[in-house]
């Protein structure tokens, strides 16, 4: 790859990254998982991912709303109801970005779906694009994202279809 | 994907959910007791971990909002 091309990869990675962060903390998730960086990929400059998902009606409000929804009803599964129990104060401010920290702080789901993400388009020899995160995604099976894509109606070839057509 | 109570990844979707919550609740009360003037070492002792512990966890967020303990100040 060209130093040029490297470089804005860079960039891509700088802004997913930073901003999965910012939208878990924003969550008051410690910690970015799938579900954040997915968030994050709609974001992203190159509109790809944002594209991709919005063929299945699906922006950046309305996944977050998702993933929140997919946490109250797996509470509301085993009968406890996330609104009455220990927030009576309302909403708390977002967790502030660590900045002791300059590495990336991500869990191993979303370090999972990055790695996947940049593997596909170094093995294309494609630069990498949010579209890339949006097919890393479309694979996991199990977990919060797998199970948000689910309730939302996005069917998984049909999502790949999607971002290989934003990367062709 | 098959969401009723016998599937593990209905059980594993709830244990992830109360991690959440327990997080959330332990923020909501070391910060109420921060505000009612409590020590790390108290805080360390109800939660029933190290004030090591108990400050790393919550001290940058405290330290973001301006908040101290009685014993940082």
């Amino acid at each position: 790859m060209n130093p040029l091309n490297a470089l804005r990869d860079m960039r891509t990675i700088k802004v997913l990254l930073t901003e999965a962060e910012r939208i878990a903390r924003d969550m008051e998730d410690e910690e970015p998982g799938a579900e954040h960086l997915l968030l994050s990929a709609i974001g992203v400059p190159d509109g790809a991912a944002a594209r991709a998902l919005g063929r299945f009606d699906v922006d950046a409000a309305r996944l977050r709303s998702a993933i929140e929804r997919e946490h109250a009803d797996a509470l509301a599964a085993i009968g406890i109801d996330a609104v009455t129990v220990g927030r009576q104060g309302g909403r708390a401010p977002a967790l502030p970005v660590e900045p002791r920290s300059r590495l990336y702080r991500s869990s191993p789901s979303a370090q999972e779906v990055f790695q996947a993400a940049g593997a596909m388009a170094r093995s294309a020899r494609q630069r990498l694009s949010s579209a890339h995160v949006v097919l890393a995604a479309a694979d996991v099976e199990l977990g919060t994202l797998a199970r948000v894509l689910d309730a939302l109606g996005v069917e998984r070839a049909a999502l790949r279809d999607a971002a290989r057509d934003e990367l062709s | 994907m098959d969401r009723g109570p016998d599937n593990p990844a209905t059980a594993i979707a709830a244990v992830i959910a109360l991690r959440r919550l327990a997080d959330r609740m332990e923020r909501d009360a070391v910060d109420a007791a921060v505000a009612q003037g409590w020590t790390w070492r108290q805080i360390a002792q109800a939660l029933g971990v190290t004030r090591q512990a108990a400050h790393k966890r919550h001290a940058a967020r405290l330290r973001d909002r301006g908040r101290m303990t009685e014993d940082d100040r």
